[in-house]
This record gives structure tokens, sequence and C-alpha cells, in this order.
């Protein structure tokens, strides 16, 4: 089985790798981490690493695939190396629910989600909702859209997460529900007006 | 808010769970099992919510959106291109 197998085993290309899968690499390291230069020095990385890495390729997948792989390590990475730092920890936001007893918990009237109906269904704004969105997430504080990344867009399991930013589990929730809170806030107000 | 009302709130409290923990299960329970007692606590809240319950479709909505934005985005203008300097620097650094 393995000598039909070998025939068809993908090969790596390097020097066309920059051409045939930087573009796609920069945008999607971009949509996880919302700045140019940071996206850049991954994809370049990526590359770096992958070429270091050639002999660890078995060739079962696409080289795309592959890349993409590495690439997802290195945005874990990123997110990891930022959330030793200080600052990556402050984030100020209210949340849309009020605070007198006996209402405490409840949404304030003015900020209870609208009704979205309309402009899900319309087409034409789907690119509009994509952008929105990537500002939207880029406004996010960095520790909450850590989070937000790698749990909602990599679907990585809370216990790694959680070992790559250092929270406890029960932590993770509440800021990912602060997150979603956030966001959704935000691209309401930027969608409807 | 009258001191009969007050009571009412203050006792359905305990039971029915407020907007902020219904959301925070709603985010949750779309990544985790959630628990039996949750289950029903937040499908009662749902039931009973509106604001809850566009809270969760539109939460679902978007993390749909989002794993979308995994290829490269459909319309042009919102594409990165890598510029041709920025290429050769990297063919440069992955020089075989």
């Amino acid at each position: 089985m393995n000598k039909t197998v070998s025939h068809t085993k993908t090969e790596l290309h390097p020097e066309l790798w920059v051409d045939a899968h930087g573009d796609y690499l920069y945008n999607f390291a971009w949509s996880r981490v919302q700045s140019k230069e940071t996206a850049e020095d991954l994809v370049q990385e990526t590359f770096i690493s992958a070429l270091k890495g050639k002999q660890s390729f078995r060739g079962e997948s696409s080289e795309l695939t592959w890349l993409l792989s590495i690439l997802k390590r290195k945005i874990i990475d990123f997110y990891r190396k930022k959330s030793t730092k200080k600052e990556f920890a402050a984030a100020h936001f209210s949340k849309p629910f009020q605070n007198e007893d006996g209402m405490q918990g409840h949404w304030i009237m003015e900020r209870v989600p609208k009704d979205w109906q309309q402009e899900t269904h319309a087409p034409t704004r789907q690119d509009e909702f994509q952008e929105i969105m990537a500002l939207c997430l880029s406004l996010l504080p960095e520790k909450w859209r850590a989070v937000f990344v790698l749990k909602v867009m990599e679907e990585i399991n809370s216990d790694e997460v959680c070992k790559e930013i250092g929270c406890t589990s029960s932590n993770l929730w509440v800021i990912l529900h602060r997150a979603r809170l956030k966001l959704r806030e935000c691209i309401e107000i930027k969608w409807l007006k | 808010m009258n001191k009969a009302q007050k009571i009412w709130t203050k006792s359905m409290d305990k039971i029915m769970l407020n907007c902020d923990t219904a959301t925070l299960l709603i985010t949750k329970g779309e990544f985790t099992r959630l628990s039996c007692v949750e289950q029903l606590q937040l499908k009662m809240h749902l039931a009973g919510c509106k604001f809850c319950r566009r809270f969760k479709k539109q939460s679902e909505f978007i993390s749909y959106a989002i794993r979308r934005a995994d290829q490269i985005p459909a319309k042009e203008s919102l594409r990165l291109y890598l510029t041709e300097e920025q290429k050769k620097k990297m063919k440069e650094k992955v020089k075989v």
C-alpha cells in the first residue's frame, strides 16, 4: 500500500511558496491578529519554520494545509507571548445589564439587542458585515480578542486556550461572555446606523 | 416598584436566570455541554425573554460569519495583498 501512496504524495516547492500562498496566509493571519505588520511577520516566520521543518512534511495533506497548520501555531504563540505582558489584561467595558437591586442583571433598555432580521438576510450587506466584524474585533481588548480568536475562530479546546494565555476555565467563559457582548453591540451600532 | 413586586422579582431571581447569566450560559453552551439544571434554566429564560433569544441568534450568526472569514474575503476591496517588496523580502529569507 505504501508504494502506491508514495506516488501521489504531495511535494513541497518552497521556491514558489511566497507567490502561491503568500496572500492567502497573509489574509488568514490578518483576520486573526488585526494588524498588517504582525500578519506579515507571522507569514514570514511560517515560511522560515516550514523550510526548516521540510522533513516533517509527510505529503499527506496539501502544501497549503500544511503551511496553514504552521501559521495557526504561530498565531497561538503570538497570543501566548502577548499574554505575559502587563497591559494584556486591561479592559474597560460596562455590561449592557442593570445594576439596581431588583432588576439586577436585566438588559438596560437602551442597550437591548435590536432586530437584525432584515440585515442578515440581505446578501448585499454580507460583505459589509465582514468588514464591520473585522473592525469590531480589532477594537476588543487584547485578552478578550485572544480568547475569542482561539476559542471561536480556531475552536481550540478550553484547557489548551487557558494553558496558552493563562486563565482558569470559569474565567475563560467570563472573558468570552464579555467579548461577545461587546462585539455584538459594536457590530450592531456600526451596522444598523 | 411596590413591595409585593419587589418580593416577587427577588424570589423569581432565585429560580429564574437574569439576562446576564442567561447570555453567559448561551455562550458557554455553544462550546460545552451545559448541566441539566443549566439547560432547564436557560430554556425557561429564553421562553420568556425576547432579547436573550435575539442575543442567541445573533451570537450564532457572528460565530458562523467569523468562521467563514477563513477564506480570503470575497469582496476584492476587503482583501489584502502582499506588495512586491514584501514578497521580495520574504523570498530572500526562504531561499532554498
